[in-house]
Order: C-alpha cells, then sequence, then structure tokens
C-alpha cells in the first residue's frame, strides 16, 4: 500500500496574460500513494485547482507548465504525447469538477456520457456500454438508473448531477480521481451526501484521491493527509492529525480559526485580514508574509525553506528555522490551537 | 412534442393573419389608387373600374373578400398587368430567387460554419485574423455597392461575367456571391463567437478530461452546442436573403420577385404589392416555424411547453 | 536553501507599513472610468471614432465654406471626372474631351473654364467641330467606332471560321483610341493628366458637384441614424421598461408583441411604409423607428428583469426603498453599456437601411441627395463613369465600417468579460 501513484517535483505552472507572467505556481512537490486519499487546502487563487489540471494536462491557453516534472505511474506525464495523455485521461486519471451544473453536456444523454468514455478505454460496444453506465449510476446511487441513463442533465437535480459526474469519472475505474471542489456548489445536505458516497467509493475501488477545496471541513471528513497551499506554494503538509492538532505555519492556523466549531459558542471567528498576494509580482520572501501577524524582516526578502516538524509534517515557515527567536504568542497559538482542536 | 408543434403552428398562423391585416390596412390607406395617374377618367368608367376591382364595397366587406380569396389560393389580378393573375406574375418572378437565394443559403451555411469554426480554433492566430477582417468588409459594405463594384470589375474590366439578366450559370455567380457576403459574414461571426463561447463551457472540459480526442472535443460536443444559435439565424436569414435580393436583382437585372415587388410599388400595383408581400411573408413564417421545430429536435432543454 | 549563518537584523518584527510596501499601488477606477480607458487603448475604435467625428464634423459645416451648393447644376459641365486628360490646343490654352466627346477648356492647372462653342456637329461621320478663340478644334470619334464594327464583324464570322484569331482582334479594338482631336488640323496627343480643380469628385449626370452632394449625403444618412437611434432608443427605453418593470402577465403580453413584430419581414414593411406615407426624410425615419424598436425593448427588458432579481435589490427593496427609485439608482448606469453598444450598431443599420430604400427609388427624393441615391444614380453610367459611383459607395462604407468598429470596441470595453 505504499506505492507511489503520483508524483509530483517542483512543478511550475504559468498564465502568459497581455499583463505578463502569472506565477500560479511556483514550486510544488508533493507524492500521492496507492489507494490514499490527500487533500488540497487553499483560498481561491492559491494556485489549488492550476495543481490538478497541470497533471492532467488541461490547461488551457495562456496557462503552461514551465518547469518540475509529474510523474504517474513510473511515467513522466509531462514528456509523453498527447496521444498518450488522452489514454490516460478519463481512463487511469480522471477529474470531477466543481459546478454540476455547466460540467455535464447539455445536448446528450447522461447514459450517452458515460458510455462515451467506456467505449473510448475499454473499446466496449454499444450495447455493453450501456449496460455497464446503468450499473455505474446505479453505484452511485442514483435511483431507477436504467431509465435516469436516458435523461438529459437538465433532468438531474444538483447533486444527482454530481452523483452523474461521479459516474462518468469513475467509469474506468481510475487508479486516481481527482475531486476539485465536487461539492462547493451543493447544499450542505447533498454535500454530506457526496462527501459520503466518495469515501465508500474510494474505500470499495482501491483507487488514490486528491480532492481540492477551499474548505477545511470537507477534508477532515475524507482524506488522511493534507496539503495546505497558499500563494502557489505548498504553506505546510501533514497528516489530518498534524494539519489539524498541531498546526505550524501561521496560515494554516488562521485558517482553523476562521472556521467555525461547533462545540464552542463562545470563540469568535477570526479572519485572516488582507488579500492573497498579486502572482503577477509575487513576492520574493513568503508569500503570506503581508498577511502574518509575526512576520519578521526574512519574511519579506527571502522565501523560507521546508522545516520538517515531523516526519511527513514539513511546513515553510521561518518561525521553525532554529535561529529564530522565540515568538511567545506564536507558541502560544499553537498550544491554544493545538489543545481547542485536541477537544474535538 | 406534438403539442409544442402544435402551438408553434397556431402562433405561425396568428403571425401570418396580423401580417395579412397590416399588409391590407396599409394598402388601404395608400394616398391615392392605381387609376390617379392615368388620364382621367369619366366618372361613369371610373365607377366601372372600381366595381370590376370591388373597390366600391365598403372597407370591412372589401377585407373579407381579401382574406377569403387570399385563403382559397386567388391572389386577384394586377391592375397593371393586363390579363396576368397576381399569382401567375409571382410564379414567373420567384424562381429566379428562390434559385439564387437557394444556392447563396448553401454557400452561406457551409461557408460561413466553416470559417466560423476554423476562426474560433486558431483563436487570434492568422486564420482568425483574416476571417474577422473579411467578416467585417463583408458586414458593413451594403450590398448593392457590393454589386455594383462587382460588375465593374469583373464585367466591365475583366469581361468575365455577363453583366445583366439570366441566361447561363454565369449570370448567377455575382447575384449569389453578392447576396451572400453579408450573411456569410454575419454567419462566421456568430459561428465564432458561439463556438468560443462553447469552448469556455465546463463540460468541454469534461469531454477533454475523459480522454476524448480533439476531434471529437470539437467535432462532438463543441459544434452541437455552438450550432444551437447559429440554427435559429438561419430562419430570418432566409428572409434578410430574400429582402435584400431587391437590390441584387435590379443591379443585376435579375426578373426575379424582389425586381416585381420594387417595380410592382413604383407602379402603385395593389394586388401585385399585397400579393408579392402576403407571399414573402407566409414563406418567412413557415421556415422560422420549420427551423423552431428543429430546434426543439436538436436542443433537449426547450420546454414543449 | 542555505542554513548558514543568518544576519540577526532579519530575525526582527517587520512594521505594519513595510507589509504593505510590496503592493503595487493600482488606482481604482470607476466602471465608465475603466472603459474609457479600456477603449481608448484599442486604436481601431478610437480610430474609427476619430473618423466618425470628422465625418460629423464635415456633414455640419463644408456646405456653409462650400462654394457651390448641392442641388446648383451647370449642365455645360455634366459628367466630367475628378482627374482629366488634357490636350494643349496651343497659346497655353488647354482643352478637355468629355466621354460625350464635348470639348471643354480648361485651365493648365485644371480648373473649367468653358465648354467650347459648338461649329458643327456631324453625327453621319462622327465628328464633331469646336471652335475655341480663333482656332477649330475637330473631335474624331468614328475611330474606335469602325474598329469597333470590324470587330463585330469578325466575331460574326469567327462562328465558323476557326481560324480568325479573336484575342488578337480584341487587343487591337482595346488599343484603339476612342477619338482624336486634332488643332487646326493638327493631330494633337492628351498632354498631362490633371486633377479637376472646380469639382474635385467630378460631377453628376446634371453637373452638379458631386463632392457636396457626398456631403449632403452625409448630413442625410447621419440625421436618418441619429434621429432613427434615438427614436428607437426611447421607444426602447419606455417599453422595454414598462415591460420589465411590470414583469409576469404584461410582460408575456408585451413580448408575445414583439416576437410578432419579429418575425414579420421587416424590411418589406419599411417599404410598405414609406409606399403609404409619401416619401420623406420624416418618414424615413419614422419608418425605420417603428419597425427597429423591438432589440432596444429586449435589452432593456433583459437588464430590468435581471437587476430585480439581484440580491441588493431585494435587499434594498426589504429596507423599504422604492422600485423605482432603485432601479434609477442602479440600473440606469448599469444599462449603459450595452443600450452604447446597441446605439452605436443601430447608427449603421439605419443609414444602411435608407441607402438601401434611396437605392431602390424609395427614399428622399432629388434635388436632395442621400448615399443610396448617389449609388442609384451613379448606377445607369457605371461603365463610363464609375467615380460617380466610386466617391458615394466609399463614404458609405467607410462609415458603416467606422461605425461597426467602434460598437465592436464599445462592446469589448463595456464588457471585459468577453475580452479575451
Amino acid at each position: 500500500m505504499n506505492e507511489t501513484l503520483l508524483k509530483v517535483e517542483d512543478l511550475r505552472t504559468s498564465f502568459f496574460t497581455h499583463l505578463g507572467e502569472v506565477k500560479a505556481i511556483r514550486g510544488v512537490s508533493f507524492s500521492v500513494r496507492k489507494g490514499e486519499a490527500i487533500g488540497i487546502v487553499g483560498e481561491s487563487g492559491s494556485g489549488k485547482s492550476v495543481t490538478s489540471l497541470s497533471i492532467m494536462r488541461l490547461l488551457q491557453h495562456p496557462g503552461k507548465v514551465t518547469g518540475g516534472s509529474i510523474v504517474f505511474k513510473d511515467q513522466e506525464i509531462l514528456k509523453i504525447t498527447e496521444k498518450e495523455m488522452r489514454s490516460i485521461r478519463g481512463n487511469e486519471i480522471a477529474m470531477i469538477f466543481q459546478d454540476p451544473m455547466t460540467s455535464l453536456n447539455p445536448v446528450f444523454t447522461v447514459g450517452n456520457q458515460i458510455v462515451e468514455s467506456l467505449r473510448k478505454h475499454q473499446k466496449m460496444s454499444k450495447e455493453e456500454a450501456g449496460k455497464k453506465a446503468v450499473d455505474i449510476l446505479k453505484m452511485v446511487g442514483i435511483p431507477d438508473p436504467a431509465k435516469r441513463a436516458n435523461n438529459f442533465p437538465h433532468e438531474f437535480s444538483g447533486g444527482m448531477r454530481q452523483r452523474a459526474m461521479i459516474a462518468i469519472a469513475l467509469s474506468c475505474q481510475p487508479d486516481l480521481l481527482i475531486a476539485d471542489e465536487p461539492t462547493t456548489a451543493l447544499d450542505v445536505t447533498i454535500q454530506a451526501q457526496i462527501l459520503e458516497l466518495m469515501k465508500s467509493l474510494n474505500q470499495k475501488l482501491d483507487m488514490s484521491t486528491i480532492l481540492i477545496t477551499h474548505d477545511l471541513g470537507v477534508v477532515a471528513d475524507v482524506c488522511s493527509r493534507i496539503i495546505v497551499m497558499y500563494g502557489g506554494l505548498i504553506m505546510e503538509e501533514g497528516s489530518k492529525e498534524d494539519i489539524f492538532y498541531r498546526p505550524r505555519h501561521p496560515y494554516t492556523m488562521g485558517l482553523l480559526k476562521s472556521i467555525p466549531k461547533i462545540n464552542n459558542e463562545k470563540q469568535r471567528l477570526i479572519p485572516i485580514t488582507g488579500t492573497p498576494p498579486d502572482l503577477l509580482n509575487p513576492p520574493s520572501g513568503c508569500p503570506f508574509y503581508a498577511r502574518c501577524k509575526y512576520a519578521m524582516v526574512i519574511c519579506r526578502t527571502k522565501q523560507p525553506p521546508y522545516f520538517e516538524v515531523d516526519e511527513g509534517h514539513r511546513t515553510m515557515c521561518w518561525l521553525l528555522h532554529p535561529e529564530a527567536p522565540g515568538n511567545a504568542d506564536y507558541e502560544a497559538q499553537q498550544g491554544g490551537v493545538r489543545s481547542e482542536a485536541g477537544r474535538q | 412534442m406534438g403539442r409544442y408543434i402544435f402551438k408553434r403552428v397556431v402562433s405561425a398562423i396568428v403571425t401570418i393573419w396580423f401580417i395579412m391585416t397590416l399588409t391590407f390596412v396599409l394598402m388601404m390607406n395608400i394616398p391615392g389608387d392605381p387609376f390617379t395617374e392615368d388620364k382621367v377618367l369619366s366618372p361613369e368608367i371610373k365607377q366601372a373600374v372600381y366595381a370590376k376591382y370591388g373597390l366600391d364595397k365598403p372597407v370591412f366587406e372589401q377585407y373579407i373578400t381579401y382574406m377569403t380569396n387570399y385563403m382559397t389560393g386567388d391572389f386577384g389580378v394586377s391592375f397593371k398587368k393586363v390579363g396576368l393573375t397576381t399569382k401567375e406574375i409571382i410564379l414567373s418572378g420567384f424562381p429566379y430567387s428562390l434559385k439564387i437565394g437557394a444556392w447563396a443559403s448553401l454557400f452561406i451555411i457551409v461557408g460561413g460554419v466553416a470559417m466560423g469554426v476554423a476562426a474560433a480554433l486558431r483563436q487570434n492566430r492568422l486564420t482568425d485574423r483574416g476571417v474577422m477582417i473579411l467578416s467585417t468588409l463583408g458586414a458593413t459594405i451594403p450590398s448593392f455597392v457590393l454589386a455594383s463594384v462587382f460588375l465593374y470589375v469583373f464585367s466591365k474590366q475583366l469581361g468575365w461575367v455577363p453583366s445583366f439578366g439570366v441566361g447561363t450559370w454565369k449570370h448567377y455567380i455575382g447575384p449569389i456571391l453578392c447576396i451572400s457576403a453579408f450573411n456569410l459574414a454575419f454567419l462566421a461571426r456568430l459561428t465564432r463567437t458561439s463556438v468560443l463561447e462553447v469552448l469556455q463551457q465546463d463540460y468541454i472540459r469534461t469531454a477533454r478530461a475523459k480522454g476524448l480526442s480533439e476531434f471529437t472535443v470539437v467535432g462532438k460536443h463543441v459544434l452541437r452546442n455552438a450550432l444551437i444559435p447559429v440554427i435559429t439565424y438561419i430562419g430570418p436569414m432566409i428572409a434578410t436573403i430574400l429582402t435584400g435580393s431587391f437590390v441584387i436583382e435590379k443591379v443585376f437585372g435579375i426578373p426575379g420577385i424582389g425586381q416585381l415587388f420594387t417595380s410592382s410599388i413604383l407602379n402603385r400595383d395593389y394586388t401585385l404589392i399585397m400579393g408579392i408581400t402576403v407571399f414573402f411573408a407566409v414563406f418567412l413564417v413557415v421556415l422560422v416555424l420549420i427551423v423552431d421545430i428543429i430546434y426543439v429536435l436538436i436542443d433537449p432543454r426547450i420546454k414543449y411547453d | 536553501m542555505d542554513h548558514n549563518k543568518i544576519d540577526s537584523d532579519m530575525w526582527k518584527a517587520l512594521d505594519e507599513e513595510e507589509k504593505d510596501a510590496e503592493k503595487v499601488a493600482r488606482p481604482s477606477l470607476t466602471y465608465m472610468q475603466d472603459a474609457w480607458r479600456r477603449l481608448r487603448k484599442n486604436k481601431v475604435a478610437v480610430a474609427s471614432l476619430v473618423g466618425i467625428i470628422l465625418i460629423i464634423l464635415s456633414a455640419v459645416f463644408v456646405p456653409f465654406v462650400w462654394h457651390i451648393g448641392y442641388s446648383e447644376q451647370v449642365l455645360d459641365f455634366s459628367n466630367i471626372p475628378p482627374v482629366l486628360d488634357i490636350y494643349n490646343v496651343g497659346d497655353d490654352k488647354y482643352i478637355y474631351v468629355t466621354k460625350e466627346y464635348k470639348a471643354i477648356q480648361v485651365d493648365a492647372d485644371g480648373t473649367l473654364l468653358k465648354k467650347c462653342t459648338v461649329l458643327k456637329e456631324d453625327v453621319n461621320n462622327r465628328t464633331c467641330l469646336y471652335e475655341l478663340d480663333g482656332s477649330q478644334i475637330t473631335v474624331d470619334y468614328s475611330l474606335y467606332f469602325k474598329a469597333k464594327s470590324k470587330y463585330a464583324d469578325l466575331e460574326r464570322r469567327a462562328q465558323n471560321d476557326p481560324s480568325i484569331n479573336l484575342g488578337e482582334a480584341l487587343h487591337e479594338l482595346e488599343s484603339t483610341k476612342k477619338c482624336e482631336v486634332s488643332v487646326d488640323g493638327r493631330v494633337v496627343e492628351p498632354e498631362k493628366q490633371v486633377r479637376n480643380k472646380t469639382y474635385i469628385m467630378g460631377t453628376d449626370y446634371l453637373g452638379r458637384d458631386l463632392f457636396i452632394r457626398v456631403i449632403h449625403g452625409a448630413r442625410i444618412s447621419l440625421l436618418v441614424g441619429f434621429a432613427a437611434a434615438l427614436v428607437n432608443f426611447v421607444i426602447g427605453v419606455f417599453y422595454g421598461g414598462i415591460s420589465g418593470y411590470f414583469g409576469g402577465r404584461v410582460d408575456n403580453v408585451m413580448m408575445r408583441i414583439c416576437d410578432t413584430i419579429d418575425s414579420i419581414p421587416t424590411t418589406l414593411y419599411v417599404i410598405l411604409f414609406m409606399v403609404v406615407l409619401e416619401a420623406g426624410l420624416g418618414t424615413i425615419i419614422l419608418a425605420l423607428s417603428i419597425t427597429y424598436w423591438v432589440g432596444m425593448a429586449r435589452i432593456v427588458r433583459g437588464q430590468v428583469l435581471a437587476m430585480k432579481e439581484q440580491e441588493f435589490v431585494l435587499a434594498a427593496l426589504s429596507l423599504g426603498a422604492s422600485l423605482p427609485r432603485i432601479l434609477g439608482r442602479h440600473l440606469v448606469p448599469n444599462m449603459m453599456g450595452p443600450i452604447m453598444v446597441a446605439i452605436t450598431m443601430q447608427i449603421p443599420n439605419a443609414i444602411f437601411t435608407e441607402a438601401f430604400l434611396s437605392f431602390v427609388g424609395l427614399g428622399i427624393s432629388a434635388p436632395m441627395a442621400s448615399w443610396g441615391s448617389l449609388c442609384n444614380d451613379a448606377l445607369g453610367g457605371l461603365f463610363t463613369y464609375p467615380y460617380q459611383l466610386f466617391f458615394p459607395a466609399i463614404a458609405i462604407s467607410v462609415t458603416m465600417l467606422a461605425f461597426n468598429l467602434l460598437g465592436d470596441g464599445l462592446r469589448d470595453a463595456l464588457d471585459p468579460k468577453q475580452r479575451k
């Protein structure tokens, strides 16, 4: 189970707009093991969606991967031909998108859109694929699947459409599923259902999952490992427990404080003030320094390296440098977050 | 589906009724009558002539006669072309207009869609720039200017095509090209915009994420969606082709229905004006109806209510 | 990353002000400022705008300063092109021979002086004798005619005799001079080409100055364009505003009416209106206004409806603000964009329709001129006097192009979402 399925190393992606080069990802490295579910968390513009599109090689003009490597099953994805990539897309790596309302083609039936994938990758006959599509629709919990397969997307509700999207993604039993904000556009109750479905399918089908979201609550439920991104960089990476109970990056701490906790009625939600950095002229130091309470002179000038906090837990913050002077408030906050979270 | 078509047919009939009534009201209000230009007629003759054409009856009675006659396909006789019925005159001119219109429509639909798709797929590159420049020119140069320039260059200077009339297939090149220009330009732009918009849609990203080839993505997922607005344009487009032909038929000397219409107006040939207007309108409404029905077959989102 | 010793200064806390140091100060702009900034960057749109302003200015002011009126006729100087091939007839006197073989005395620099006196016109021999200050000028146009009949004869025979080389004969015909001019028996060749100084764009078949007529056409066309767009705007805003504001059944009925109007062939009815209402400028504007407001009404209605559903409007409503007040505060500025684009696109449409009507013979009547009627007048003599079509055709095409490009530019500027 410890076999590495996907290894992303020093990935850099830019958008070449008429204003200049927007460096959306500026050196991102992580890996996904077989059967593992990891979460990528960050606010909009942090580079999380661009990361997933880079892996899928679905970046649209003017986006372009400018450096790094993506190795999937010992194969360098950035070097293979478009044709080879097409046989991976939808087959070995599948993707679910944010808005189920717009992600299905309105003029084809839902069944047709599942069949398309099956026929392309599994070389099934029309009848076989049709039967399989009904099976998959049943698996993702669509009632009366044989009839529903002949419906058009607009005849489905939002939650049903996301189930259909999942059915399309899972149709060829991919090794890796990338879900980009799969629940953001849905009602809270439907969200829970979809997450539950994803969790059960993840276990049942033994596939790896990358769940991309801005919602820490969503990843807590599904993922075992969490990556926190900000300004095109990974700020902190660790196990679910590391991130929730032992966060070491001020940004992660800020994120945790900005989400409501059900067990502590009196606690105020503390927003992270300020706005994300302008990636057209990314700061030379830490991208978060301008919004960071503990910012030091070095934070502005020099990008911090990763500090290994624990095994599998790394943080990009100068505060962890051995020479850094202790910051009482920071230490206290850590404890605070830890103890609060610990009570959960 | 059947209900939808029924509703559309009913609304088409209402539109035709509205058009016929509007035409009747307008014709009733034209100052003077077809005989005012003739030599002064003696009161008796005038009365006899009026009686012959039913012009002495009360307006409402004339309206009823007009409606029932049209219902039975009787468009009346021409005031000015003695001995000919309006229907005969229309049927003599229509084949020329139809021939030009049909070829032009084919040219526009095939050419416009191809140009638009090509431009959208190569956005901001040479093909796109070329198509955009052509379509901007096509959309801004009036057809009569284009037709005159065509005649001067290809007929006078180069002598490649004859200048006037309908003898050979060469006579039709100019009219077809000049009638097509505007709509070709418009359709190319419309298709380009539509394809570009569809290319931005999430479901195209989904299709790509399935690993489909670019050919399938464009040929199946993009085109099917992008052509929906294009199809709605085609019905009314045939209208512009037929009405645009007034000018083209005049410049190229084609005895088509457009030419008949302009001359009938200058001659104040009431029955002919009325006949052609109603003919045009019915033709159009039927075309639009057909397009509407095709439309629901293509776009499942249309509710049949 | 080097983990060597780091300067202790680096560990000092960063001031709040310093945190903002790298923030790029981007001035915040209002919607209109932003749109204007984007429009200015679009060179094509700016050039179009400048072009339109120039056309408007010349349409308004040139007639006041030009030395010829638009309806002034000089029949002696009919169908004179803007560029003249002139013959030197001695004593630094020059003549120009028209396509109708009339001799006209001109200056060396191209100013028309007078028509030469006709002494004798011999139609049978295709010669014409003129007198100019004592010298006799003969214009012999029989040569080309003879060559032409010879060619026609050859062409007839060629149908039976394949050995006849028609191409060569045609070449010979084309190289034949159209006419021969001789002064007191001495054949002269055209000495030089000069620009027509009196009529810079030449004259029409009645000897009217084409330049001032094109300018006058601009007046008519622009007047029709702006007036029709204005009337459409007013009707559209009222109709669409009422339809969208009341919504429900009112909206339903009003939009059904629009649908019906949409489905009738408008050009046809504009023509019928022209017949019913008697030709004239006001009629054209009225006819265009009756039929073309539907598009504007739809835009306004769409905006009002969309606006009503916006949450801030609901919020304002629930706080007790009245709907008309909200619409006035928010709707008008929001609609400015699409309406401005629609108007810019409607003006060339109206100009085109007017030109179309005049071209068919239903527009404004002589001696007034519009670009369409000028083109119509030129059509008959197209092969002989192409310049008569050229100038009004260029004028209308350039104007249409400028308005369309400006409209495109405005749309791009006002709707940044559509921009790539």
